[in-house]
């Protein structure tokens, strides 16, 4: 039946999304919740967690204080808080318990914002939807409160969208920046992943907005429809991808205009291998352009339990709304190989396919994020290619 | 980002703010911090603590999120099962028909066929004021399986029946009256069973009583009812206070609370106690005896130590500093969060002995820079006095193995001894325990 999940855990949720994008941004970040949500987001689905010093908190909403709609133990908690911790913002999320309530977070943060003195950020989260969705909101949240007109532009890149849920480990993105350095940018500036909110103030200068997960496209449109900045959306997974996104890159920022190369447009034959990736759709995308472009598995389906862009999807893309949706897909079609979170390998049972783990960390959360692979830039031909060569013994049938 | 100083209150300064039995360490209304180390089994792995059962968690996808994820890293995960609701599910309150399709389909897939089931609601399901008690009773009837309702939901932690209390109460429920009786006495409040080589069995033994049951214990659903022909139920972690209680109005089985302890003059009280209440004697000497030579002799091989205790641990982190102190160790900090009425004697030994004692909380807001204090003590106890004293060397004690007794003295200080030698790495080993807020 749809919404029974028998084999899945439930995935990261909206407000872990938030609160993924903030960690490092300095702020106050507050869910208001009764403190399971919180230990969510701080024990499974935030990598950064232990040791850091990132602020965030639960509101500790009670159930009296829930039914008698008292917010002002809301605030003066927020209030005492910011006296005693000297942060750059705050933001409010919530959680189901509070949207039982209709609790109206714009309206908290206007408060918040004249008693602390502090920009305030309100975002309406439920616990329902899933993190992509609380990323998205965030990254837009940032691009509209924070980023100021640019007086002058730079060649500058901002990567947007990354969050340990999707990218997992740092180094992807270091991999990314040193890539674009490589290519010719004079500074890279990652949202959420190393940078700083004053990077954010300053991010309108860029000539070049990088999008890595779907979650970063309403605020790099956003930031193109306000200050002119293009974007590019992918993420450089293996050889021919890599050498396609630098020329890409060079191209915006007018270096030289030769983009001729290999494509990852696929023209595939009826006898060509099949592959199904699933997990996030930009980097889903980018895997199956390395698929292609660098094996000339041209036969790709790219399939996700998160939101897919119309503009991203190729025809034969699917979005899975139950867990059941999966392993009715895997039922129907063959595919020589399946991509994506080792947690999806119970759901796919006979196809005689062979299975490529790439852990995403808003599935299985703590279970492989140390996992460190080293699929982005040119290694990802590499990684591919043992993957593919062991077919045989990775099947999982 | 300027650094604030943590919130800490000197061991006098232990309010009585609260009610008689729970006291917060922090004074209302604060945030809260949720250090990594924060938690610890869980309802969902409580709740299947019930031999043969599986459960259905009725709640929004996130609030299911870390059990699931626990459950796969202990391996509980095949026997839980979720119930997504949506936005349209709590306006129309369709989740609670589909409780019973999602139960329906369960219990015709899993194989062999479940002989219980939980069903767990969440804070949304109390704010809607959705009945579970009247729906478990309707599977109930319609599927010939005992099924009962709990709730994860942290909304009424700070009331008299919050969920850490009442998921054992709802554990135990599942047994029925039995007319027939025997000698027998029931572990509750504990998820382990005592260990192997406590002296308990020996000496309940020794006294003419053989079955000591504890739900850990029992394979099977019908061994596990065997647990209600038992004369007598010994309470020994407070958690189980709801399940006791309840146990004795329905079960007609009496209780006596003889906590979980580390020294040696509270355990011989706790034998005491015990004794009035089997109303038997108890040849306990030559354990003491036994523990007070063990502890001698660890304490002489490992030295002078300062130690940190939190709450995490396996024990009332005021009792286990009570008891450290007294083997001789410097116990300068204790993190704890509240107070319960067991640990109020405690307290106010370490008032006059050691009224240096820095009492932190693990959710004070200022927590969150707590780390820059680089707190030093050679030995940490609890997986979060281990993280706020970062260079500490670990002991989690946790809860996975239930130390008892004189016996589970000697243990610790094994314990204590290894960790010592052979220090674990905090993180892997925290992060490994499946610990949920």
């Amino acid at each position: 039946m749809k919404g029974l999940y028998k084999v899945l855990p439930p995935f990261a949720p909206d407000y872990s999304g938030v609160c993924s994008v903030l960690f490092e941004l300095g702020g106050l970040v507050i869910v208001h919740d009764a403190g399971g949500c919180t230990g969510n987001v701080t024990g499974y689905d935030e990598p950064r967690w232990y040791g850091n010093s990132s602020a965030t908190f639960s509101s500790e909403l009670r159930e009296i204080e829930a039914v008698v709609g008292d917010d002002e133990k809301f605030l003066d908690r927020i209030e005492e808080a910011a006296k005693d911790l000297k942060r750059g913002f705050i933001a409010i999320l919530g959680s189901p318990a509070p949207m039982v309530i209709g609790t109206d977070y714009r309206a908290l943060a206007g408060v918040i914002s004249q008693r602390t003195g502090l920009p305030s950020l309100a975002f309406d989260t439920n616990g329902i939807r899933y993190y992509d969705e609380g990323a998205s909101m965030a990254f837009l949240e940032l691009a509209r409160q924070f980023v100021k007109p640019p007086a002058l532009r730079e060649q500058v890149v901002n990567i947007i969208g990354a969050t340990p849920l999707d990218i997992g480990n740092e180094r992807h993105i270091k991999k990314i920046a040193s890539l674009l350095l490589e290519a010719g940018c004079k500074k890279v500036s990652c949202w959420g992943l190393g940078s700083t909110l004053e990077d954010i103030e300053e991010a309108g200068r860029a000539g070049l907005n990088i999008v890595v997960s779907r979650s970063g496209l309403a605020a790099a449109r956003y930031l193109q429809r306000e200050y002119k900045i293009p974007y590019l959306t992918g993420l450089p997974v293996g050889k021919a991808s890599t050498c396609h996104f630098i020329k890409g890159v060079r191209f915006l920022f007018d270096y030289d205009y030769d983009l001729n190369g290999p494509s990852n447009t696929a023209h595939p034959g009826t006898n060509d291998p099949t592959a199904l990736v699933i997990g996030e759709q930009v980097i889903s995308n980018s895997i199956r352009d390395c698929l292609r472009m660098d094996f000339g598995v041209n036969r790709v389906t790219v399939a996700s339990f998160f939101g897919l862009d119309k503009s991203l999807t190729e025809k034969g893309d699917i979005f899975l709304g139950h867990e059941n949706d999966l392993t009715i897909l895997v039922k129907k079609h063959h595919y020589d190989f399946i991509v994506g979170d080792p947690l999806y390998k119970e759901l796919l049972s006979a196809g005689g396919h062979s299975f490529i783990e790439i852990p995403h960390v808003a599935v299985s959360s703590r279970l492989y994020w140390d996992n460190d692979l080293d699929y982005i830039g040119y290694e990802g031909t590499e990684f591919f290619k043992q993957a593919i060569k062991h077919k045989d013994e990775r099947k999982i049938l | 980002m300027s650094k604030t100083k943590p919130f800490c209150l000197s061991v006098c300064e232990l309010g009585s703010t609260g009610s008689a039995d729970r006291r917060r360490v922090m004074p209302p209304n604060y945030l809260h911090y949720c250090p990594p180390s924060a938690g610890g089994w869980g309802i969902i792995r409580v709740g299947l603590l019930v031999p043969e059962s599986v459960m259905l968690f009725v709640s929004p996808a996130g609030c299911g999120r870390h059990g699931a994820i626990a459950g796969i890293q202990l391996g509980f995960k095949k026997r839980l099962f979720f119930l997504h609701i949506s936005e349209l599910d709590i306006v129309t309150g369709q989740h609670l028909e589909k409780v019973f399709q999602a139960v329906a389909e369960i219990l015709a897939e899993v194989r062999p066929r479940p002989k219980a089931m939980t069903i767990c609601a969440t804070c949304i399901d109390d704010l809607l004021g959705s009945d579970y008690d009247a729906i478990a009773k309707e599977l109930e009837s319609k599927h010939g399986i005992p099924v009962r309702a709990c709730h994860m939901d942290p909304i009424t932690m700070d009331g008299k029946t919050p969920p850490p209390f009442t998921v054992q109460q709802a554990v135990y429920d599942f047994i029925p009256r039995s007319d027939e009786k025997e000698l027998a006495v029931n572990i509750i409040g504990s998820f382990a069973p005592f260990a192997q080589d406590s002296e308990f069995h020996e000496i309940m033994s020794a006294a003419g009583l053989e079955k000591v049951r504890h739900i850990a214990d029992c394979s099977t659903l019908e061994e596990f009812y065997r647990m209600g022909r038992a004369t007598h139920n010994i309470l020994v972690k407070p958690g189980g206070r709801l399940a006791v209680r309840a146990m004795e109005r329905k079960l007609g089985i009496p209780y006596c609370f003889a906590p979980v302890a580390y020294g040696l003059d509270t355990i011989d009280r706790n034998y005491r106690m015990l004794e009035k209440f089997l109303d038997i004697q108890l040849s306990t000497e030559e354990y003491r005896e036994e523990a007070r030579e063990t502890a001698d002799h660890y304490r002489h091989m490992i030295g002078s130590l300062t130690v940190a205790v939190g709450e995490t641990a396996n024990a009332s982190p005021f009792e286990m500093a009570r008891a450290l102190i007294g083997y001789g160790f410097h116990v300068p900090y204790v993190f704890a969060d509240m107070t319960l009425d067991i640990d109020q004697e405690h307290i106010e030994w370490l008032k006059c002995h050691a009224p240096d004692i820095k009492v932190f909380t693990n959710v004070h807001p200022t927590m969150v820079d707590f780390l820059q204090q680089k707190l030093t003590v050679d030995l940490a106890v609890g997986f979060d006095a281990g993280y706020f004293c970062s260079g500490a060397k670990t002991l989690p004690l946790s809860l996975d193995e239930q130390l008892y007794g004189y016996r589970g003295v000697a243990s610790f200080f094994r314990q204590m001894l290894k960790v010592l030698e052979n220090p674990q790495n905090h993180r892997e080993q925290m992060y490994a325990s499946g610990m949920v807020i």
